[in-house]
């Protein structure tokens, strides 16, 4: 009898001396939960997955991916920011992510609120142009633009979407106004730009490649700093003589106050698997090309977007009234 | 010609590999329970299944996911039809004229004619997909602001003829499912409108929550109300499953119209499903000589609806795969599977890699086969469900609507959304409100609204463009015909016979009375 309580003395201490505080020699001891927010099979959704499925294996643990979507990235965003800051909840964050909070003023975040762990992608914004347009160019559209205000009708994702920046970012460069219709999402917007509703549209490659394929609309121009391999007949706008560089972004964050430890054991591990050929083969699939900035630089990266958006945001006049 | 013929062939090999047939099989059958359990829906499931097919071939993980989509679509009208309950929001629709048949103990009739219904709307839409696919995907592009504006308009008015009570009743909750249609951010300004704070209501009131509600929480509470003395206890013997040749008769052209029907609107984006099965009912009840016979329990009002939404189920995939456009949430994940196997829908599809698109659409017609066989025996075995007291029942069923509420967002307040709105449908029969026409408008307003003021962007404020684009032109002159027509008529009948204009709120109760055929005209 006595002896078994003693037994029963040790398994309550040992589950104790369990739930202190574990350093990253531990971790992860229970599921973790990345949030991606944004619904299932999207971009974000498939980036989180690849990460979660390699996590398991190199830190052998259990991550698991949770779709948490609704106003934009807002709610899910907004959720791992009031989470416990104990390396179990993390962020697949992206573009929108530096954006969101210079847009809607009752946003529950800032863009400090977060510990960069690893740039994941980096994907080239594209400027569609609609299939009717003739000598599509860079410069012919930027040539239009400047004629008269609201000569060129450029489509977008939504007021506030990253595709609406992007363009607010090349009228502030080229100084002119164009007349900005906003879709419900850079899908609709791209279908919209086939139907020649409107002349120009920027997006992701991967959005416009089936509409490009089919010759229902034209690519006339990457913001990447260089030519990409996919599409190495379109000139970059820098090129063009127009400075706008802009790259799709998607990293893995983790709330403010995460532990060091764990902090460092995922960066090394996701560094470590950005360099797979298993996950650099994935990628390339959705055309996305791996982060190449270190943890550091990726953090300070985030406040610099931030900055840049807070002006695009102020000069453009862009109001959402709540 | 040849072609076409070697590509079904090669689309057969694929799609009858044991394999991606046994994925097939899996998908419609998960489909159709998904459908048939009131909730839970395919945008749930088929999120839920997505981290799955990662780890099967690109074949028969898209086979198994289109699968459980117009599976549920089969599945959907076997609640709405047995218990007043719709599976899917479409099936909505096909309760108005479902359940009052079931209420005359014509339950297993009525399920024969929708899965019959539902099998040659299916097929009418992969006849469309195989045969037309990349000319109908450039025509949609074609479709702009100005003619889905002009679209909603003609919606509207036809939403109008859906209500059996009191046109003025019914155009109440057209204008407040309007109004509740505006909730959410704004796509013009981005303005959040009438979120009261709340992040969740930032993407609108979910249509989920608010079908679920209003037809199928309402319903349980209303027959707390009743004590459960209107349940319906039949045993239906194998006998009495079949259809009349009379019953047949009158399915007949409704089905094709609603299969034509259907396929047109599956094919633009945006629209779905549940618009599909609302214009192909407005259309019959519209044509038909006997528009008071709807809402009692007539067969028309079961098999176009019916087919329309599975018809509008297949032709989606027109515009997914032939353009990489995805019209839906849904649609959108399945785009999403074929892009992790890096396989770019488009028509790169077809050239690159063929045996993935013709295995598809061969994979279609073996789904809804196996569709059809599964569903025929299942009539009986869906029909016992009724011998079970509702007391045991609807606990059970208010608790699925709450997980498939839940499970399209992941949201507790979606929860507190369909009690809510289950109330306040249970005050709607009360006062003899029909929640059908609300439901129209709250599809229909949101991409009317959004629409118009894109139309009048592009078209630099001026309205003319509206009448200018032949498409726009012809829809609005179609919604005017049909306004002075509805009017017209409802003068001519209103006066003449008061009595039938009463005779069918969804709440059913007056399905007998009316059986009796009237030639109207």
């Amino acid at each position: 009898m006595a002896f078994r309580l003693r037994k029963t003395l040790a398994a309550v201490c040992a589950a104790f001396a369990l739930s202190l505080p574990a350093g990253a020699a531990d971790y992860p001891e229970r599921p973790v939960t990345i949030v991606a927010p944004y619904g299932a099979g999207g971009s974000s959704d498939t980036l989180a997955r690849m990460l979660a499925e390699r996590l398991n294996e190199v830190l052998g643990g259990n991550f698991i991916v949770e779709n948490r979507s609704g106003a934009g990235s807002r709610v899910g965003t907004e959720s791992v920011a009031r989470s416990d800051a104990d390396g179990y909840t993390l962020l697949l964050a992206d573009m929108p992510y530096a954006i969101v909070p210079n847009v809607y003023d009752d946003v529950a975040y800032k863009a400090e609120d977060f510990i960069a762990i690893a740039q994941v992608g980096l994907a080239p914004i594209v400027l569609f142009a609609s299939p009717g347009m003739e000598d599509a160019s860079i410069q012919a559209v930027t040539e239009k633009a400047k004629s008269a205000e609201d000569a060129i009708a450029i489509g977008s994702g939504g007021i506030g979407a990253t595709t609406h920046m992007v363009a607010e970012l090349f009228q502030a460069q080229v100084d002119a106004k164009l007349l900005h219709v906003p879709f419900g999402g850079t899908g609709p917007s791209l279908q919209g730009l086939a139907g020649s509703q409107v002349d120009v549209a920027f997006g992701s490659y991967a959005s416009g490649r089936s509409l490009a394929e089919a010759g229902s609309i034209q690519v006339i121009g990457v913001t990447s700093p260089e030519r990409v391999a996919i599409l190495p007949d379109v000139p970059t706008f820098a090129e063009s003589g127009v400075d706008l560089e802009v790259r799709h972004w998607w990293g893995l964050l983790a709330p403010k106050g995460t532990p060091d430890e764990i902090v460092d054991s995922l960066r090394t591990a996701v560094a470590e698997i950005l360099k797979e050929d298993v996950v650099l083969d994935r990628l390339s699939k959705l055309g996305v090309s791996p982060g190449e900035l270190a943890p550091e630089d990726f953090q300070a990266f985030l406040s610099t977007e931030n900055q840049r958006w807070a002006d695009i945001v102020e000069s453009a006049g862009i109001e959402v009234s709540q | 010609m040849s072609e076409l013929l070697g590509n079904l062939v090669l689309g057969f090999e694929t799609a009858l590999l044991p394999a991606n047939l046994a994925y097939c099989f899996l998908g419609v059958l998960l489909g159709t329970l998904i459908g048939v359990l009131p909730g839970i829906g395919s945008l749930a499931a088929v999120s839920m299944l997505l981290p799955v097919s990662f780890y099967l071939s690109p074949e028969a993980a898209i086979v198994m996911l289109a699968g459980v989509y117009y599976g549920a679509e089969y599945g959907g009208s076997t609640a709405a039809i047995l218990l007043n309950l719709p599976g899917t929001p479409s099936s909505a629709v096909t309760a108005i004229d479902g359940n009052p048949l079931a209420k005359k103990g014509r339950a297993g009739v009525a399920l024969f004619i929708t899965t019959i219904a539902s099998f040659a709307g299916g097929t009418f839409g992969i006849v469309l997909l195989i045969a037309l696919a990349p000319t109908l995907a450039e025509m949609t592009l074609v479709f702009g602001p100005a003619e889905y504006f002009s679209m909603m308009v003609l919606g509207l008015i036809g939403a109008a003829t859906i209500t059996g009570g009191s046109p003025a009743k019914g155009l109440a909750m057209v204008l407040l499912g309007l109004a509740l249609g505006t909730v959410g951010t704004d796509v013009n300004s981005g303005t959040a409108r009438f979120t009261l704070g709340a992040l969740e209501l930032y993407d609108g009131v979910s249509l989920v929550a608010l079908a679920m509600g209003l037809f199928g929480v309402a319903e349980i509470i209303q027959s707390i109300h009743t004590g459960g003395a209107d349940q319906i206890r039949q045993k239906v013997r194998l006998r009495e499953m079949a259809p009349t040749s009379q019953d047949m008769k009158q399915a007949g052209l409704p089905m094709a119209r609603g299969a034509v029907i259907g396929s047109a609107i599956g094919i633009l984006p945006g629209a779905g499903q549940t618009m599909a099965a609302f214009f192909a009912y407005a259309f019959e009840k519209i044509v038909s000589r006997s528009k008071n016979l709807f809402g009692t329990g007539h067969i028309p009002g079961i098999a176009a609806p019916e087919a329309a939404n599975n018809a509008a189920v297949q032709s989606a995939f027109i515009p997914t795969l032939t353009l990489g456009v995805p019209g839906s949430a849904t649609m959108a994940i399945m785009l999403g599977a074929l892009l992790i196997h890096g396989v770019a829908p488009g028509p790169s599809l077809l050239n690159l890699n063929p045996h993935i698109f013709w295995g598809l659409v061969a994979s279609f017609w073996i789904g809804n086969l196996l569709l059809l066989i599964l569903n025929i025996p299942l009539i009986g075995l869906w029909v016992r469900l009724l011998q079970i007291p509702y007391r045991f029942l609807y606990p059970a069923i208010i608790c699925l609507i709450c997980v498939g509420v839940y499970s399209v967002n992941l949201s507790v307040f979606d929860i507190g959304l369909v009690l809510l709105f289950g109330v306040i449908g249970y005050f709607m029969r009360l006062t003899g409100f029909d929640p059908a026409p609300l439901v129209v408008g709250f599809v229909l307003g949101p991409i009317m609204e959004e629409n118009l003021r894109r139309a009048m962007l592009i078209g630099r404020g001026d309205p003319a463009i509206f009448v200018d684009r032949p498409i726009s032109f012809w829809l609005l002159v179609v919604s005017a015909l049909m306004l002075v027509w509805t009017v017209f008529s409802f003068i001519r009948t209103g006066a003449g016979a008061p009595s039938n204009e009463v005779s069918s709120t969804s709440s059913n109760s007056t399905g007998e009375n009316s059986q009796k055929r009237q030639s109207d005209e």
